[in-house]
C-alpha cells in the first residue's frame, strides 16, 4: 500500500477542504460531529503530538452526568448530551475552561434506555439534536434558542426499543438522519433552515442503532448506511443512498454478526464495515448505474463496541477486544498488535490518540505500522469508571468523557 | 483433645469456600478476617491463568477455577498456598467469546467430599476427582437431557443437597434435575420453566420447608430436594436470560436480582402448600453480577457502578456510593469490592451509617476485565480475571 501513499495524502487533503468549505461556521481545527470532520475519526492537528518528548496536561475537568454521545466541538464551544439517569439534555460548555453555556432539557428515555447515545451536530450558527426521545432539536449553538424541531416518532412512525441513538449529520444544507422508520422513512434529508423534508429513502433493511456517513464511491457522493436485516438470524450489510435525492444506488447484506458500529469509509472506493464478532472490507465499482459490491477480506478482528478504527497510509489502527492492533487495510492482515485493554481512538495527523474504556487513561501512539510506539500517556479519567465515548480534537485539545465527567487534555509548552 | 479436633474442623471447615458465592451461596463468610487499625494488603503469590470467569472454589488446602488455555477449557486445581498447579482437566474446546464476551468457563465449580462439579460452556456435566482431576462422571446436557445453550454458553454451577447434585440443565424435556452425586443416575427431572440462563439454584428453608429455589427467565420458583415438586411461583413476565442465583433471606423471603432490577418476595405457607408475595421491586438495584449481601439486617447490592445500601423491608436506599462496577462479597463483616474493570479491591466496613472504606488496593491491570467475584478460603482473599490469580492476606 505504501507505493499508494501519495494518492491517498492527496485524498486527504482534498477531504478535509471539502468539509471545511461545507461548514463555514464551524472552522477548520473543530470536531463539528461525531467523528470528526470527516466522519472517519481522523483530522489535521497542525502537528501538535510531534513534540519530544511529549507531556499530557489536563487542563479542566467537570462533572457532566450520564451517557456516551460524542462530544462536538465547534466555535468554542463543546456539546454533547447527558443525562442524570432520568432526563436528558444537550449541554454547551465553554471549550476553554469548560463553563455551562447552556442546557437545553429534551424527552425522557425510551423504558429500555438510560444513557443519551447519539452526538449532536454543528452547522453553521446551529446545532441539531437527536436524543433517545426521537425529537430531533435544531438549536442556536450561541444560546440553545429552540429553532425547530421534529418528533420522528410521529413523522417517520419511528418505534425503536431503545429510542433513537443514531448521529445526524449536515451536508449541503440538509440534516441526514436515520430515523429508522417504517418502510418509507429508513433515511430522511431534512432541510437544515426550516426542518422541510427533503427527501426520505426507502432502506432494504432496517438501520437503526448506527449512524449515516456521507462518502464518495466510484465517482457518486452519498450516504453509506450500516444496515441489519429484521429477521433472524441478523446480519449487518451497507447500502449506498445518493446524497442529492437519496435514490437506493446499491445495497448488500453480508453473513451473519451484527453491531451498531458506523461504517469506515477508506480510499479507493472500500468501505470497512464493523459488527461484534468480525470486520469486513467492502469493495464497490460501477459500470454506468450499476454498483457492484465485493468483499475484499473478512477477519475475526477489529471487535469494538466503542467506534470505528482509524486509516492512515494503508493501515488500519483499531481495536480488537482488549488489543490495539495494526492492520494492512488490503488484507487485513495483522501487522502488530499491543495489549492495552478495551478503547478507542482517534488519529491526529500521525499520532493515535487513545482513550481506554475503563482505566482512564489517555495515550498518545505513533500512527505507524514500524510498530506500538507510545509518546504519551495521561491518568485522565477515574480507573474503573466506563468510557464509551471515543476521544474527540478541537484546535489543540484533546476532550474525553465518560459517564461522569467530561476533561480537556492540552500539550504541555 | 477430641473438641479441640472437632473445633479445628469446623473452623476449617468454616474458611472454606466450596463453589459459586461461598459456603451457602450467598457471598458471606465469618472469615475470621482480623483487620489492624489501618488495613493493608499483601500480596502472597499471583499466578497467570486463561481467560474465563468461573469463580475459584476453595477447600482447605487447594483452589479450583475454570479457563481456557487458548485452545481448550480446564478445570485447573492449584495449591493455595503456593498457587502451584496440582492438575488440570479438559472440559472440551474452548468456547470461543462472541459479541464482546470473552473466552473459556463461566460456571464455577461446586465442591463436595473430595469431589469437583462443574458445567462446561458448551454443556457438559463433569464429577471430577477433587486429588487428580481424573473424570468419575459426566454427561452432555445438550444431547443426553435436551438442553438448549444459551447465548453466551452454559454458566450454571451446581447445587449438592445431600446424595443429591440439582443443576439447572434448561430446555424443555430436564430443565431443572437431580442427579445422584456419586454415580451421576438421573434422579428427576421437572419441567416447571421452558428456558435458562447462567443462573445456579440455591438451597433455602422457607416457611419451615428446606426448598431448592431457581431463577429461571420467566419465573423464580422453588422445589422439594427430594422429587422436584412445585412448591411455589412466581411469574417475572420477562423471557430474558437470568443471570444471577436467588438470595434467601431469613424471615421467609428470597431476594431476586435481575440485569433489569430487583425484587424482594415473601414466601408463606398456605393451605395446600406455599405463595410467593412480592413486597418490593427496586430498579436501582440493576445492571451487576455481583451477590448482594444481608449484614446485620441490611442489604448490600451493587446497582451499576453504585454500591447501595438497602432495607430490606422496604426496599429503601439507606445510602449509596459510586465505586464502580464489579462484585462483592462480605468477610467477618467487611465488604470486599473487586472492580470489573478498575483491577481495585476496595475493602469497607458494611455499615448501615454509611460507606466506610478502610482500605483500596490495586489487584489487576486497570481495564483488564475482573467479572469474577472474590471467593475467600484458607484466610485468604483469592481472586482471578481473565489473565491473573491473586492470593492476598489482609490484615
Amino acid at each position: 500500500m505504501s507505493g499508494l501513499r501519495r494518492l491517498v495524502l492527496s485524498l486527504s487533503v482534498m477531504l478535509v477542504g471539502a468539509a471545511a468549505a461545507a461548514q463555514p461556521a464551524a472552522g477548520a481545527g473543530d470536531w463539528p460531529r461525531w467523528l470528526g470532520p470527516n466522519q472517519n475519526g481522523s483530522t489535521a492537528g497542525g502537528g501538535v503530538f510531534q513534540r519530544t518528548p511529549l507531556r499530557l496536561r489536563k487542563a479542566w475537568s467537570r462533572p457532566i452526568g450520564g451517557g456516551r454521545s460524542g462530544l462536538v466541538v465547534a466555535g468554542g464551544r463543546v456539546f454533547s448530551l447527558v443525562t442524570d439517569g432520568e432526563a436528558q439534555v444537550a449541554l454547551a460548555l465553554g471549550a476553554g475552561d469548560g463553563t455551562e453555556l447552556w442546557r437545553v432539557p429534551l424527552g425522557p428515555h425510551a423504558a429500555e434506555s438510560m444513557a443519551p447515545v447519539g452526538s449532536p451536530v454543528v452547522d453553521g450558527e446551529g446545532v441539531f439534536v437527536l436524543g433517545t426521545d426521537c425529537v430531533l432539536r435544531a438549536l442556536t449553538a450561541a444560546s440553545g434558542a429552540s429553532v425547530w424541531q421534529v418528533d420522528l416518532k410521529q413523522r417517520f412512525g419511528v418505534a425503536l426499543r431503545r429510542g433513537c441513538e443514531s448521529s445526524p449529520f449536515v451536508e449541503n444544507g440538509r440534516v441526514i438522519l436515520q430515523p429508522g422508520g417504517a418502510d418509507d422513512h429508513r433515511l430522511v434529508a431534512l432541510d437544515a433552515q426550516s426542518g422541510a423534508l427533503a427527501w426520505s429513502a426507502k432502506g432494504t433493511e432496517r438501520a437503526n442503532y448506527s449512524s449515516p456517513v456521507v462518502a464518495e464511491l466510484a465517482g457518486v457522493r452519498q450516504v453509506v448506511v450500516h444496515h441489519v436485516t429484521p429477521e433472524p438470524p441478523q446480519r449487518s450489510g451497507l447500502a449506498g443512498f445518493r446524497l442529492s435525492d437519496g435514490a437506493l444506488l446499491w445495497s448488500r447484506s453480508f453473513e451473519a454478526n451484527v453491531s451498531t458500529e458506523t461504517p469506515l469509509w477508506l480510499p479507493e472506493d472500500r468501505v470497512l464495515l464493523l459488527t461484534w464478532n468480525d470486520a469486513k472490507l467492502a469493495t464497490l465499482r460501477r459500470e454506468g448505474d450499476r454498483f457492484e459490491v465485493g468483499t475484499a477480506w473478512a477477519k475475526p478482528s477489529l471487535r469494538s463496541r466503542i467506534s470505528p478504527p482509524v486509516y492512515k497510509d494503508g493501515h488500519l489502527y483499531g481495536f480488537d477486544g482488549d488489543e490495539l492492533v495494526c492492520l494492512r487495510a488490503a488484507t487485513g492482515e495483522a501487522v502488530w498488535k499491543q495489549r492495552l485493554y478495551a478503547g478507542s481512538l482517534i488519529r491526529v495527523d500521525d499520532a493515535l490518540v487513545v482513550l481506554s474504556a475503563n482505566a482512564g487513561l489517555v495515550r498518545v501512539v505513533e500512527a505507524s505500522p514500524a510498530g506500538y510506539r507510545e509518546k504519551a500517556q495521561l491518568q485522565v479519567l477515574q480507573r474503573g469508571a466506563q468510557t464509551e465515548t471515543p476521544p474527540s480534537f478541537a484546535g489543540r485539545t484533546i476532550f474525553v468523557r465518560n459517564d461522569e465527567e467530561i476533561a480537556a487534555i492540552v500539550v504541555e509548552p | 483433645m477430641r473438641l479441640a479436633l472437632a473445633l479445628v474442623l469446623l473452623l476449617s471447615t468454616r474458611s472454606d469456600w466450596p463453589g459459586l458465592w461461598g459456603p451457602a451461596r450467598d457471598g458471606v463468610t465469618p472469615g475470621p478476617l482480623p483487620l489492624g487499625a489501618t488495613p493493608s494488603a499483601r500480596v502472597l503469590w499471583r499466578r497467570p491463568i486463561g481467560s474465563g470467569f468461573s469463580g475459584i472454589a476453595a477447600s482447605a488446602e487447594r483452589g479450583f477455577t475454570g479457563e481456557s488455555d487458548g485452545t481448550d477449557d480446564q478445570i485447573v486445581c492449584f495449591d493455595l498456598a503456593t498457587g502451584r498447579e496440582v492438575w488440570r482437566a479438559r472440559l472440551g474446546p474452548t468456547y470461543r467469546g462472541h459479541d464482546g464476551s470473552k473466552d473459556g468457563p463461566i460456571s464455577t465449580p461446586t465442591l463436595d467430599d473430595g469431589r469437583v462439579f462443574v458445567v462446561g460452556p458448551k454443556g457438559g456435566l463433569f464429577a471430577l476427582d477433587g486429588a487428580s482431576g481424573r473424570v468419575i462422571w459426566r454427561h452432555d446436557l445438550k444431547t443426553d437431557y435436551g438442553a438448549a445453550e444459551p447465548s453466551y454458553g452454559f454458566g450454571t454451577s451446581p447445587l449438592v443437597v445431600g446424595p443429591r447434585l440439582v443443576v439447572q440443565v434448561g430446555g424443555s424435556t430436564h430443565n431443572l434435575a437431580a442427579f445422584d452425586k456419586t454415580d451421576g443416575r438421573l434422579l428427576w427431572a421437572v419441567n416447571h420453566a421452558k428456558t435458562t440462563g447462567y443462573a445456579s439454584p440455591v438451597l433455602a428453608t422457607l416457611a419451615g420447608r428446606a426448598q431448592v429455589v431457581v431463577h429461571a427467565a420467566e419465573a423464580v420458583y422453588a422445589v422439594a430436594p427430594e422429587d422436584g415438586a412445585r412448591l411455589w411461583s412466581h411469574p417475572l413476565g420477562s423471557a430474558g436470560e437470568s443471570d444471577r442465583a436467588p438470595l434467601a433471606l431469613p424471615g421467609d423471603r428470597v431476594l431476586l436480582s435481575r440485569w433489569e432490577e430487583s425484587r424482594l418476595l415473601q414466601i408463606e405457607a398456605v393451605a395446600g402448600g406455599f405463595a410467593a408475595r412480592e413486597v418490593w421491586k427496586s430498579p436501582r438495584l440493576r445492571g451487576s453480577y455481583s451477590p448482594t449481601l444481608l449484614h446485620a439486617g441490611h442489604l448490600y447490592a451493587m446497582g451499576g457502578p453504585t454500591l447501595h445500601c438497602v432495607d430490606p423491608a422496604d426496599g429503601r436506599v439507606v445510602w449509596r456510593e459510586k465505586v464502580y462496577a464489579g462484585s462483592l462479597i462480605l468477610v467477618d463483616g467487611q465488604l470486599l469490592h473487586l472492580g470489573e474493570q478498575s483491577g481495585e479491591l476496595r475493602v469497607a466496613t458494611a455499615s448501615a451509617s454509611g460507606y466506610r472504606e478502610r482500605l483500596r488496593t490495586p489487584v489487576f491491570n486497570a481495564g483488564a476485565t475482573s467479572t469474577t467475584t472474590p471467593s475467600f478460603g484458607a484466610g485468604r482473599v483469592l481472586l482471578r480475571n481473565v489473565e491473573e490469580i491473586v492470593a492476598l492476606e489482609l490484615r
